[in-house]
């Protein structure tokens, strides 16, 4: 089975507030997929139900085939769950509490596994007899994803899970997330949109309860972001700023900035253009600047524009 | 069942590292010890009706109503302020076997308690041994009676505090509430014995006097037990331990 969650027409509301309305997405097994939205869209209701911590109050989901609401017990087993405040037991050893928690989990070889979620986190040596209650934050965090780690759940999920690290401590809990793709399937929520950008090859974006985009940050650009950015670069001092002036006003086009960005080689004009109309105003820029054209380009969207654009609606 | 067993081990491991696991059973003995003064002091000085164990047992009241809100107020209300519970729940224990867990191993420091006391028992032919020769001591019957019913009350206070605890995070509020409510079930046998009593309904003072807690202990310290004061306490347990896992489960609702 690819589908490793299906989550259809998920509705949970506290009181008159509703916070998800009709969510539906599936998530294919061994991906990595970022959630985001901004606060109060719905993040943590959302991954408290798929997680089994919560039930919705209409719609379904499954783990791995197994409806969450019918037998909650067989899709944990599928499941890990690292919540934001990642809540350990303070009067335990680092190395105590994960095979606390592995025998929790049932999983069979506990010293095995614990020993190497502990080394893959970087706790083996320095903090695996330490008392937790006196571990830093970014020890505490790294315990609590070896937590998530422990065993062969089938998804994984995440809630801010670099949240307190250092970058060499994110650098290494990337590249454990990383190594995780293909076998395991991630579902991580955060605000740090650059990171998530890095590790994620499929989002989901959440707003007022709602899903407003899915897919791989492409697809989802395609989708939301109509008006890109576009950079044409000349050659420095052979083309006047009326002939810029002349371009820009008869392809309509409103440029980034007021006056042209200038470099030691080259002059670059930054102007938003809609995506359908790119090879019209390539072949007018060439037409234009002839021989000055040195070169001409797009500008990728990151996802923090993606989001900002897809979530516009709402904060507008 | 073996989520069960490490469930369980973890919550005894938590009360035997938690300081005040051993204030509250310093607090406990330190009441018990000062009971057993003042009945062994009241024993030397008047001629009493008991014997010295009976009397003793008698009192158990007071170490159970400032003993069992502090040990259970904790079970749940820190598991809810720090996030354990939520952290438990993610795994595939169901939340009857949480509850329970918590249950058994306050059950088990509660018992391991008691046990200590027998302690204070044993030290009495030390003390005074003129009250051991008169035979006013204790009999067997007093001393295995009162034990089995201060552990059979015991099962239904600590469900009481326990559903207390599960009701809120707040471990002032969770104990204020059991404190209440197992002084009130200590205060509601007397009152309506004495109201009925005063009417001078006998069906209804034969209904109501095994449901005052210091009958049932006086009669468990004669070495009689009454059947129904078991079944009430095994039942009256479980319903509290249900309310308490539908409170856990609201909890996460």
């Amino acid at each position: 089975m690819a589908d490793i969650v299906k989550v259809e027409k998920l509705s949970k509301k506290y009181g008159k507030f509703i916070a998800l309305n009709n969510v539906s997405f599936i998530l294919s097994r061994g991906k990595i997929v970022g959630l985001i939205g901004p606060n109060g869209a719905g993040k943590t209701s959302l991954l408290k139900i798929l997680s089994g911590l919560m039930p919705a109050n209409s719609g379904q989901a499954s783990i791995g085939g197994v409806d969450l609401a019918e037998r909650p017990n067989l899709a944990k087993d599928k499941i890990s769950f690292m919540a934001e405040s990642n809540p350990l037991a303070d009067h335990m050893r680092v190395g105590e509490y994960l095979r606390f928690r592995a025998a929790l989990k049932g999983i069979k070889d506990v010293r095995l596994n614990v020993e190497k979620v502990m080394r893959k986190c970087d706790i083996y040596y320095d903090a695996r007899y330490k008392m937790i209650k006196n571990l830093s934050k970014g020890y505490r965090q790294r315990v609590g994803i070896a937590d998530a780690l422990l065993g062969d759940s089938e998804l994984i999920i995440l809630d801010e899970p670099t949240i307190g690290l250092d970058p060499k401590q994110i650098i290494l809990i990337r590249q454990t997330l990383l190594g995780l793709r293909g076998s395991r399937t991630l579902l991580i929520s955060s605000h740090i949109l650059s990171e998530l950008e890095t590790i994620c090859d499929y989002f989901i974006i959440i707003n007022s309860g709602e899903i407003v985009a899915t897919g791989s940050l492409e697809e989802i650009c395609k989708s939301k972001i109509r008006s890109n950015i576009m950079h044409i670069d000349l050659a420095l001092n052979c083309v006047s700023d009326e002939t810029i002036s002349d371009f820009l006003s008869k392809n309509r086009l409103t440029p980034v900035d007021t006056e042209p960005g200038k470099t030691r080689e080259n002059l670059r004009v930054e102007f938003k253009i809609d995506s359908c109309r790119m090879g019209e105003i390539v072949k007018s820029a060439a037409d234009y600047f002839g021989e000055y054209l040195l070169g001409i380009g797009r500008e990728s969207s990151s996802l923090e524009e993606v989001f900002l654009s897809a979530t516009r609606r709402y904060r507008d | 069942m073996r989520k069960f067993y490490v469930l369980f081990k973890y919550e005894i491991h938590k009360l035997l590292v938690s300081s005040s696991t051993y204030f509250i059973g310093a607090v406990f003995m330190a009441i018990l010890t000062l009971i057993y003064m003042f009945t062994l002091r009241e024993f030397i000085l008047s001629d009493q009706d008991f014997t010295f164990m009976h009397a003793f047992l008698r009192h158990c009241w007071i170490p159970v109503l400032l003993g069992v809100p502090l040990l259970t107020m904790r079970t749940f209300s820190e598991d809810y302020k720090i996030g354990m519970i939520q952290s438990i729940k993610t795994t595939s224990i169901g939340d009857f076997s949480i509850v329970v867990a918590k249950f058994l191993s306050t059950y088990l420091f509660y018992t391991a308690l008691w046990v200590n006391s027998l302690l204070l028992a044993f030290l009495l032919p030390l003390l005074v041994p003129s009250i051991v020769s008169s035979g006013s001591f204790f009999a067997t019957y007093n001393l295995t009676g009162g034990y089995l019913y201060i552990l059979l009350s015991g099962l239904l206070f600590i469900a009481i505090g326990i559903f207390f605890s599960s009701l809120t995070e707040n471990q002032v509020l969770s104990g204020s509430l059991s404190f209440i409510a197992i002084f009130a079930m200590f205060l509601s046998g007397p009152i309506f014995s004495s109201k009925v009593l005063s009417s001078g309904t006998l069906i209804n003072h034969a209904f109501i006097r095994p449901l005052n807690i210091f009958n049932q202990m006086d009669s468990a310290c004669l070495g009689v037990f009454d059947t129904r004061v078991f079944v009430l306490y095994v039942s009256l347990s479980l319903l509290f331990l249900a309310f308490a896992k539908i409170a856990l489960e609201k909890k996460f609702s």
